[in-house]
């Protein structure tokens, strides 16, 4: 049996005390690197987090003293280095994205806390329907009205006067509380039943006909709004939930298959498919071009080195809109090897530490949601990460938590509180009793 | 369940793990290659920022340095903008060339500099310090010899005929290295080629100032000596088809060879060369260092006896020409200059040079390393050659060059250019005092006219200029 308990319970307020230090030294050292002193002004953004994760600690350590103590840390340091970055890339986006962190970490509570805990999460289960159709709504309310607040580029969010949403942000939990809902429920009849063909057996079609539907109607409509890189996280996070609820590798396979037929037609079709792929598979010639970006990304991971420039002393703005999809190159650039594999490795201990809630609990609901949501942040990590690397194709997502961007976000918080909610249920089952 | 996820989760810290290979890829691995790409624009920054090393002349006097901007950006400045011929530009459009070239690794600092201190400076940020280059050049001497030449497109070059240091090299038109971005594509295009440098990459036929080569090859095969008498009645020569021409000594039919030559007579010339025969005369030229291009700091020509076909197939007719200065012979005023120095040197061929010093990163100063002189001809054939340029100024064609007080030696040369209507190239070259040579001047002036009247003017003036700042020292 997995201990939950491994970890002390002081261990969650040194880490968050840690993760505050880290932004209040990225903040000296910006106000250092700018005018040469450091301002008390200056400090107010990590003064805010700091103040706001402590307190979120607190709350936490009071009404939910079973969760898992790494993730809020874990979470308060990437936003910290979030805000650094966009201090020093975007500035002016800085107010506005400290509200959002604080707004997400009230969310996280919220999620986290604000349900009855002898629920088990019966809120997301039993309205599974209700919640997609949520979902989808808004999804088609951008198809109608959706706008860029840049003036340009793919319209994903909608307006309300001058704040912004982006559903297709809120549709990628809602698709993952859906598909643990229904998978929970099926995962018996879909591992095991079907028509054999040869070695093949298929599988049961009308257990999986809603969920191919829903799954569908979500891609077409992404596809639709050139949202290339939500559509391959619900993919990815759909084949992973499937497998791990069954067990069959011959959906993986059915799915990689889909996923390749799709790439190419893609590919075939859509011009700006074409262009992220070309610019991935050879960027060279055109690296004063189409492939600027990509070119200008990976000269910036090389301008780090090991050690890194320094926050605000490298050039990672040569990329275009740095402190969005390529926030992670700003690091590479300013924190050299050594900073990017250590956001690489608070990646991979978020992503584990959700997994090991989801093998601790026994309710097989809340441990298919685990694995759903840790799935979805670790691939749209990875995603980034990789496209900014050229590992693989560039697509538009953000990096969780560390990228400018309000619905990503808030987003992100509510996953980290429904993980929260999941790491906690185990000791609340086993020792409630 | 607990398998799948289990394999889950090992297929997501897998993806982790590949990510953090192409960090270390891009990063480690291929960082040093990529950041070296052309169009990484942190380059020009880091040449924005970086402070060039100053270029000074031999008297310290600054004739290049960096001046630090407001914003911590650095500007190339030139406050002797005419002696570009040497210095070089500095440009991030273009470039750079010349001793900006050459010497581009101190005057960036990188010269010389351990690996830690790269390695502790690119850590802390600070701002890259060049070090200082040094040249052989006289600025005041330098501004005499643009005086002296003025608007007439040509060279001219002076210098230490023992250490081979060029004192002063003009080549006009010149131009404005601090205005170089936007006059660029102009003076690419103008027809007096003020990109070139004319006095170490100008090819031009001698005329007579090759006559000192020719000579120096009669004296030292032995195959004529200096009291050897010549006649000329008629002033013209029959080589095959070929009519040799001499208006060089009006009233004046027999000389012996040392003023045969001051009076720069084509005939007795001529006569010369087809006695010496194409190898004796291509052997001595490459001696004094044709066929070869000089070692210099900055880019030069290579001067040769026949410029379009092989040496070796020359025919009596163009042997004759040659031996006059003419046939297709082309030289640069460096390489003249340079047979000027070993006439002046005793016979020795000094390693010419540009550049004194080089400061190192702690702000010492090194002379660096140069080829060793060698003998291009005998003393004693110096000896005669030089009492032939003496005899050139005070009784033959080059009295313009004459000071008084000061025995000068020299020899004008005005060279035919085979194009109708272009007057010949005027040339002096010379050294004083004889006795004891102090510096060699080489003028030449493109299409200038007659050497005697043209060149010679110019370089009594830089003679004059530089005997007299001595005698006041």
């Amino acid at each position: 049996m997995v201990g939950v308990r491994a970890i002390g319970k002081g261990v969650g307020l040194v880490l968050t005390i840690l993760a505050t230090l880290f932004t209040v030294t990225g903040f000296a050292l910006l106000g250092l690197v700018e005018r040469g002193h450091v301002a008390w002004m200056d400090l107010w953004p990590a003064a805010v987090l700091g103040g706001a994760s402590l307190a979120a600690w607190g709350v936490l350590r009071r009404w939910l003293p079973t969760g898992d103590p790494l993730l809020l840390p874990i979470a308060a340091l990437l936003c910290g280095l979030g805000l650094v970055l966009i201090a020093r890339l975007a500035p002016n986006f800085l107010a506005r994205q400290v509200l959002w962190v604080i707004l997400g970490l009230g969310v996280m509570l919220a999620v986290a806390l604000l349900p009855p805990a002898s629920h088990n999460l019966r809120w997301l289960r039993r309205y599974r329907y209700t919640w997609l159709t949520l979902g989808l709504l808004l999804l088609s309310l951008t198809l109608l009205f959706g706008v860029n607040p840049s003036g340009y580029g793919a319209r994903l969010w909608l307006g309300l006067s001058r704040v912004y949403f982006q559903p297709s942000e809120l549709l990628k939990v809602v698709m993952v509380v859906f598909l643990a809902s229904y998978l929970s429920e099926k995962r018996e009849l879909l591992a095991v039943g079907g028509t054999r063909i040869g070695p093949w057996r298929l599988p049961p079609l009308p257990h999986l006909g809603p969920l191919l539907l829903m799954w569908g109607f979500s891609v077409v409509l992404l596809g639709w709004q050139r949202d290339l890189g939500a559509a391959l996280l619900f993919f990815g996070t759909f084949l992973a939930m499937l497998y791990a609820a069954t067990g069959r590798e011959v959906y993986v396979w059915m799915g990689v298959g889909l996923f390749l037929i799709s790439a190419f037609a893609g590919y075939q079709l859509f011009d700006h498919v074409r262009l992220r792929v070309d610019a991935w598979w050879d960027p060279w010639p055109e690296a004063s071009g189409r492939a600027f970006q990509i070119v200008q990304s990976l000269l910036a991971f090389a301008a780090g080195g090991v050690l890194g420039q320094g926050i605000g002393q490298g050039y990672p703005t040569f990329i275009p809109v740095v402190h969005s999809d390529f926030a992670f190159a700003a690091v590479g650039e300013e924190m050299g090897l050594l900073g990017t594999l250590a956001v690489v490795a608070l990646f991979a201990i978020l992503v584990y530490r959700g997994f090991r809630a989801a093998l601790a609990v026994e309710n097989a609901f809340a441990a298919l949601l685990a694995v759903g949501l840790s799935t979805m942040l670790g691939l749209q990590a990875l995603v980034i990460m990789g496209g900014t690397l050229k590992v693989v194709p560039l697509t538009g997502v953000t990096l969780p938590f560390v990228s400018y961007g309000g619905s990503s976000l808030v987003m992100s918080f509510v996953v980290l509180g429904l993980l929260l909610r999941v790491s906690a249920m185990f000791v609340e089952t086993h020792y409630a009793k | 369940m607990r398998n799948n996820i289990r394999r889950l989760v090992a297929t997501l810290m897998a993806g982790f793990l590949v990510v953090g290979l192409a960090l270390g890829y891009w990063q480690v691995v291929r960082g040093p290659a990529l950041l070296a790409r052309a169009d990484n624009p942190r380059l020009v920054i880091a040449e924005q920022r970086a402070q060039r090393g100053r270029i000074l002349d031999r008297n310290g006097v600054v004739l290049a340095y960096d001046q630090v901007r407001d914003d911590g950006t650095t500007a190339r400045v030139y406050p002797y903008p005419e002696m570009v011929h040497v210095t070089g530009f500095y440009s991030l459009r273009y470039g750079v060339s010349n001793i900006e070239a050459s010497y581009d690794e101190t005057l960036r600092g990188l010269a010389g500099r351990s690996s830690l201190r790269t390695f502790t400076d690119g850590l802390l940020h600070r701002p890259q310090i060049g070090s200082d280059v040094m040249l052989t050049l006289d600025a005041d001497l330098q501004a005499a010899a643009d005086a002296a030449l003025g608007d007439q497109r040509g060279a001219v070059i002076a210098l230490d005929p023992y250490t081979g240091a060029i004192l002063a090299l003009a080549s006009h038109p010149a131009y404005d290295p601090n205005r170089l971005d936007e006059t660029w594509e102009v003076l690419r295009e103008l027809p007096s080629t003020p990109l070139l440098n004319r006095a170490t990459q100008g090819l031009y036929p001698p005329g007579s100032v090759f006559k000192t080569v020719t000579l120096a090859a009669a004296l030292e095969t032995g195959l004529a000596s200096p009291d050897e008498i010549f006649t000329d009645a008629t002033g013209t020569l029959q080589v095959g088809d070929f009519t040799v021409r001499c208006h060089n000594h009006p009233g004046r039919t027999t000389f012996d060879l040392l003023h045969a030559y001051a009076y720069s007579c084509n005939v007795t010339f001529a006569k010369l060369g087809l006695r010496l025969g194409v190898e004796r005369l291509a052997e001595m030229a490459r001696r004094f260092g044709f066929e070869e291009p000089p070692p210099l700091e900055i880019p030069v020509e290579t001067s040769h006896l026949a410029a379009t076909s092989p040496v070796d197939t020359m025919d009596e007719a163009t042997l004759a020409a040659t031996a006059f200065g003419q046939g297709e012979l082309m030289v640069t005023p460096l390489q003249m200059a340079l047979v000027t120095a070993a006439v002046a040197n005793g016979g020795q061929l000094p390693a010419v040079h540009l550049v004194q010093a080089v400061q190192d990163g702690s702000g010492q100063w090194h002379e660096p390393g140069r080829a060793v002189p060698h003998a291009a001809i005998s003393p004693y054939t110096a000896q005669q050659l030089r009492v032939a340029m003496v005899l050139s100024v005070k009784e033959g064609r080059a009295g313009e060059a004459a000071l008084p007080g000061v025995t000068v030696a020299g020899k004008t040369g005005t060279a035919q250019v085979g194009e109708p209507g272009q007057l010949p190239h005027a040339w002096f070259i010379g050294f004083a005092p004889a006795e004891a040579p102090r510096v060699v001047v080489v003028v030449l002036v493109e299409n200038g006219g007659d050497g005697g009247r043209v060149a010679a003017p110019v370089a009594r003036e830089v003679l004059e200029w530089i005997l007299t700042t001595d005698a006041q020292n």
